[in-house]
């Protein structure tokens, strides 16, 4: 037999889609909780947002803002800039790591 | 709210679209999901202030990150669920908020107050307060929201087997709530 929460959604699938419970016999505990989904759906009424509050942030939404210093260097014509600043940054610290490995060798030698 | 149909789910995709081209076109994905959003969100805090709150900033935020949005096939509705669920999370970790109801009433009684005056209303409100969040959440996503369980699943992060055991066990728990506080017999 199926766990009773695979059960209870079934059930409620069924009933939504207009179709019966179809619950079997033993099944009472099962039909005490779509009275109570039934119950649940019913009663929770949705609780509109005031209409002066609506307003205020929907003008705030509506107003212009900057868009993030980064996004235009997402930009597809931007991004060859954007590798070849990467690519130029990582060639000088590799560099900049020979040059340091070459001197202390030297200082050792 | 009830769920859509796959056309409405396709002029829903090219809504966010146009929204991605335009972010003056955001105001009416804004305008199809405030009063979701906010019921949610007053459902989950229990506070007017605090649910104008949570939804500027769901919707602060899906605006911030409408450029990276991808359609994944579900409604737009799962993306500011999910916000304002993290958000709801973050607020109810902070100190307790204070309520000014009493000293400033609202200017004229609205539709919420009326649906608060009604008993039954008032006793499931208390009774999904006692649950715990992750029930209570899963509970307003599916009976309220209208999200299918795969879609709720996505939208808290858990597993669609996850997302039914949390049902079963709200359910649960609200029904021995509701017994207690005699709604049900």
């Amino acid at each position: 037999m199926t766990r009773p929460e695979q059960r209870l959604a079934r059930a409620l699938d069924r009933l939504e889609s207009g179709g019966p419970a179809a619950l079997g016999g033993e099944d009472r505990e099962l039909l005490e909780l779509l009275e109570t989904a039934g119950y649940l759906r019913e009663s929770l009424t949705t609780v509109p947002a005031p209409d002066s509050f609506k307003r205020e942030l929907r003008d705030w939404l509506a107003q212009p803002r900057p868009a993030p210093w980064w996004r235009p260097l997402l930009q597809p014509r931007r991004r060859p800039v954007i590798g070849a600043a990467v690519g130029l940054s990582a060639a000088a610290v590799v560099v900049g790591v020979l040059v340091l490995r070459r001197r202390r060798l030297a200082s050792v030698g | 709210m009830r769920r859509l149909s796959a056309a409405e789910l396709d002029a829903e995709r090219r809504l966010v679209e146009a929204a991605q081209a335009d972010p003056a076109r955001f105001g009416e994905l804004y305008e199809r999901y405030v009063d979701a959003i906010y019921s949610f969100s007053y459902h989950q805090t229990g506070s007017h202030q605090q649910a104008e709150e949570v939804t500027a900033e769901t919707f602060e935020r899906a605006l911030k990150h409408l450029p990276g949005y991808r359609w994944r096939g579900v409604p737009y509705s799962a993306l500011l669920y999910r916000i304002a669920a993290s958000v709801v999370s973050r607020h109810r970790r902070r100190p307790p908020f204070l309520e000014l109801h009493e000293a400033h009433p609202a200017t004229k009684p609205g539709p919420e107050d009326a649906w608060l005056s009604a008993d039954s209303g008032r006793t499931l409100r208390s009774a999904l307060a006692r649950l715990p969040e992750d029930q209570r959440t899963v509970l307003l996503l599916r009976f309220e929201a209208g999200l299918r369980n795969a879609e709720i699943a996505r939208t808290i992060g858990r597993t669609e087997g996850a997302v039914k055991a949390l049902t079963f066990r709200g359910i649960s728990a609200l029904r021995k709530h509701l017994d207690r506080d005699e709604v049900l017999t």
